[in-house]
C-alpha cells in the first residue's frame, strides 16, 4: 500500500509508455531517472507552471486508434522533407545530406527538466539537422500524428560557423487526435551563422503538446524562432536562448488562435550574457470561447552585458467574455547601459471598427476576421519564409470559417 | 426611396428623436441642418444601424423594406451608405482589400458573382480620380495616418466604389479646408443621378454652396421644424438658429 501512496503522477504516466528503443548511455539514463524519481507533475506552486495544469496527461489513452488527417499539410514546396509518423521516422525515405536519423547511441544533451528526462527515456526518434554552408536550405520535419500515441522526438539542430539554414517543424494531427507530444530540441547557432526555425503546432483538439527548445548562440549569429500554436488541448512551449557571443541578433515571433477549451502557454527566456546584442520578441494572439493563453517572456541582461537592445511585446485580443489571458513580461537587468522595453496588452476588437466595416456591407463575422487578420498580420510580416506565412494565414482564415 | 415616419429614439434613457418624419425620393438631395444637439448625428446613426439607440416609436421604410429590422450590413447591401463624421482608422486592413470584400459581400447578398480582380482595379483607378485620392492612399491601411481631408475624401471614394442608392453624409464638411471641401462636394455631385439620393447633414451652410440641395430641413429638438429650399440655408447662415427655436416655442 505504501508504494501506491508514494507513486507520483509521472510514475502513473510512465506505466503507459514504452521505453526508448534507441541506444541510450547508462550515464544519461541515470541522470534522467534521477530527475524523474524526485519530480512530480508541476503544480500551481511552481511559478513557471502557475497557470498551466498538465494533470490531463494521465487521462490520455494511447490506444493507437487510427485517425487520418483529412487535409493537405505539407508547408513548403521548396523544402527537403522528412516524415515522422506517430513519432517514428518513416521508413524508406531517401537520405538528405546533413540529416541524421539513426544513431549508435543517443547524444548526451540533457537538462534537469523532468519533461526532458521523460523525452530522453522514451525517445521515439532522434533527428539531427546540420547546416554546413551559406546556401540557405530549408528542411521540413513533418510530424504526422494519425494515431492516439505518445511521441517523444529528440531534435538536434546545428548551424555551423558561417552557415545559413531554415528548419520547419510541422506538427499535424487530425482534429479528433488525442496524443501526448513531447519534444526536446537542442539548437546550436555557430559564429556568423544564421538559423531560422518555424514551428507549426496544428494538433488534435485533445492533444497535449509540451515542447522545449534550448538554444545557444555564438558571436555574430542570427537566430529566429517563429512559433505558431494553432490548435490543441494544451500547448506549452519553453524557448530558452542563451546569447553567448557579441553582436548577435535574436528574433522571437509567435501568433496563436485559440478556441474551445484550448490552453496555450508560451514561456520564453532570452539570456544576454555578453554585450552588443539585439533581441526582439513579438507574440500576438486571439482567444475565443473558454480558451486560455499564458505568456511569460523573460529577458536577462547579465552584468557587463552593455549596449543590449532588447524589445518584447505581447498583445492579445479576447473574442469572448469567457476567454482568459495571463501575460507576464519580466526583465532582469544587471548592466547599466542598455535599452530594453516590454509591453503587454489584452483587449477586445474595436467595436467602432467593426461597425465601420459592417456599414460598408461586411458581415459581422467577415469584419471580425479582417480585423483579426490585420492584428496577427503584424507577426506574419516578420516571417521571411512566405510559404510559412501564407500557410499560417490560411489557417487563420480556416479558424474563422469553422 | 426612404420614408421615415414619426421616429422616436432614445439613448441611455434620454429621448433624442421625438417624432421625426422625412421622405426622400430618387434623384433628390436633402440637407438636414440644425443646432448642436438637435439629433442630426443620431438620425445618421440610426439609419446606419448603430445598436446603442433604442427605437421607441415610428418606422423607416427603405426600398420597400423595414429598415429598422435589418442589420447594418443588410442595409448596406440594399444600398444605404453612411459617410462617417469621424472615419475610423483601421491599421493593417488595406483600403482596397476591404472594399473588395465589401463589394463581394454585397454582390453575394444579391446573388451575383464576385467582381474580377481586373474589373475591380479598373474601378479603383476610375473612382479614386473622382475625389483626387492618390492611388497610393487607396491601397494603404484604412484611414491610418490620413489627414482629416484625406479621410473624408476616402469616405466619398468608398461611396463611389459601393455606388449606393441613398448616401447619408454626416457632417462631411467638418474639419475640411476649402480645397478639400470643394473636392468632396465635387465627388458627391459627380455621383448624383436620377436613381440615387442623398441626405446631407451639416451644421453650416458652406457645404451647400457646393452641393445644392433640393430641400433644406431644420432639425430642432428631435423633430423637423421647418422645410424649405436652398434659400432657407442662407437664411439660417445669416440669422443663426435662435429664431427657429423661438418660432418653434411660439408655435
Amino acid at each position: 500500500m505504501e508504494e501506491v501512496l508514494t507513486q507520483t503522477k509521472f510514475d502513473i504516466l510512465r506505466t503507459g509508455l514504452r521505453p526508448t528503443a534507441l541506444n541510450i548511455s547508462d550515464a544519461l539514463k541515470e541522470k534522467a531517472n534521477n530527475v524523474l524519481n524526485y519530480s512530480d507533475f508541476p503544480t500551481r506552486k511552481n511559478e513557471a507552471w502557475k497557470y498551466t495544469n498538465v494533470n490531463g496527461l494521465n487521462k490520455l489513452v494511447f490506444d493507437g486508434k487510427n485517425i487520418p488527417i483529412s487535409e493537405p499539410f505539407t508547408i513548403a514546396n521548396r523544402s527537403k522533407k522528412i516524415h515522422i509518423t506517430n513519432g517514428q521516422v518513416s521508413e524508406g525515405q531517401s537520405a538528405i545530406p546533413g540529416v541524421k536519423t539513426s544513431w549508435d547511441v543517443l547524444p548526451e544533451f540533457f537538462t534537469d527538466d523532468p519533461f526532458d528526462a521523460l523525452n530522453a527515456l522514451y525517445c521515439t526518434s532522434a533527428i539531427q539537422v546540420e547546416f554546413d554552408d551559406s546556401e540557405n536550405e530549408t528542411i521540413e520535419l513533418i510530424f504526422e500524428n494519425t494515431a492516439n500515441s505518445a511521441i517523444f522526438p529528440r531534435l538536434f539542430i546545428q548551424c555551423n560557423k558561417g552557415a545559413k539554414g531554415t528548419v520547419i517543424l510541422n506538427f499535424q494531427g487530425a482534429e479528433q487526435n488525442a496524443s501526448f507530444i513531447n519534444v526536446s530540441t537542442y539548437v546550436n547557432v555557430g559564429e556568423n551563422a544564421n538559423l531560422s526555425i518555424h514551428k507549426i503546432q496544428k494538433n488534435g483538439a485533445d492533444t497535449f503538446d509540451l515542447q522545449r527548445e534550448y538554444v545557444d548562440q555564438a558571436a555574430n549569429s542570427t537566430f529566429t524562432m517563429n512559433t505558431f500554436p494553432l490548435s490543441g488541448r494544451l500547448t506549452r512551449n519553453d524557448l530558452k536562448i542563451n546569447v553567448n557571443g557579441n553582436n548577435c541578433e535574436t528574433f522571437m515571433n509567435g501568433a496563436y488562435t485559440l478556441k474551445g477549451k484550448s490552453h496555450c502557454d508560451n514561456h520564453t527566456t532570452v539570456d544576454h550574457k555578453v554585450a552588443h546584442c539585439y533581441s526582439k520578441e513579438l507574440y500576438k494572439g486571439v482567444i475565443d470561447d473558454r480558451a486560455t493563453n499564458v505568456f511569460n517572456g523573460k529577458v536577462f541582461v547579465r552584468k557587463d552585458a552593455q549596449k543590449i537592445n532588447a524589445f518584447q511585446s505581447n498583445a492579445n485580443i479576447l473574442l469572448s467574455d469567457t476567454g482568459t489571458v495571463n501575460s507576464k513580461p519580466e526583465l532582469e537587468i544587471y548592466a547599466d547601459d542598455v535599452k530594453c522595453s516590454h509591453g503587454s496588452t489584452t483587449g477586445q476588437l474595436d467595436d467602432e471598427a467593426v461597425f465601420y466595416l459592417r456599414s460598408r456591407g461586411l458581415s459581422e463575422k467577415a469584419a471580425k476576421e479582417l480585423l483579426v487578420k490585420a492584428f496577427l498580420g503584424e507577426v506574419l510580416e516578420e516571417v521571411e519564409n512566405e510559404e510559412v506565412s501564407s500557410y499560417v494565414e490560411a489557417q487563420i482564415e480556416k479558424h474563422f470559417s469553422a | 426611396m426612404i420614408e421615415i415616419k414619426n421616429l422616436h429614439a432614445n439613448i441611455e434613457g434620454k429621448e433624442i428623436l421625438k417624432g421625426l418624419t422625412l421622405t426622400v425620393n430618387a434623384g433628390e438631395v436633402h440637407a438636414i441642418m440644425g443646432p448642436n444637439g438637435a439629433g442630426k448625428s443620431t438620425l445618421a446613426s440610426i439609419l446606419a444601424g448603430r445598436e446603442e439607440y433604442e427605437i421607441t416609436e415610428g418606422e423607416v421604410t427603405f426600398e420597400g423594406a423595414d429598415l429598422l429590422d435589418l442589420s447594418t450590413e443588410e442595409r448596406a447591401h440594399l444600398g444605404l451608405f453612411l459617410a462617417f463624421q469621424y472615419p475610423v482608422e483601421i491599421p493593417g486592413v488595406s483600403n482596397v482589400n476591404f472594399l473588395r470584400t465589401a463589394i463581394n459581400e454585397t454582390r453575394e447578398a444579391k446573388g451575383e458573382d464576385p467582381i474580377s480582380a481586373k474589373e475591380f482595379m479598373a474601378m479603383v483607378r476610375e473612382k479614386s480620380k473622382i475625389v483626387e485620392l492618390d492611388s497610393k492612399l487607396a491601397s494603404r491601411s484604412v484611414n491610418e495616418g490620413f489627414s482629416g481631408g484625406e479621410k473624408k475624401r476616402n469616405e466619398i471614394f468608398q461611396m463611389a466604389m459601393l455606388n449606393p442608392k441613398l448616401a447619408v453624409l454626416d457632417e462631411t464638411d467638418s474639419g475640411l479646408d476649402i480645397d478639400a471641401l470643394r473636392i468632396v462636394a465635387n465627388g458627391v455631385n459627380t455621383l448624383k443621378s436620377a436613381d440615387n439620393a442623398s441626405i446631407v447633414i451639416t451644421h453650416y451652410q458652406r457645404l451647400l454652396d457646393y452641393i445644392v440641395p433640393d430641400f433644406v430641413h431644420v432639425l430642432h429638438d428631435g423633430k423637423i421644424v421647418k422645410t424649405g429650399n436652398k434659400d432657407l440655408a442662407l437664411e439660417l447662415e445669416e440669422k443663426g438658429y435662435d429664431w427657429i427655436k423661438e418660432e418653434t416655442q411660439v408655435g
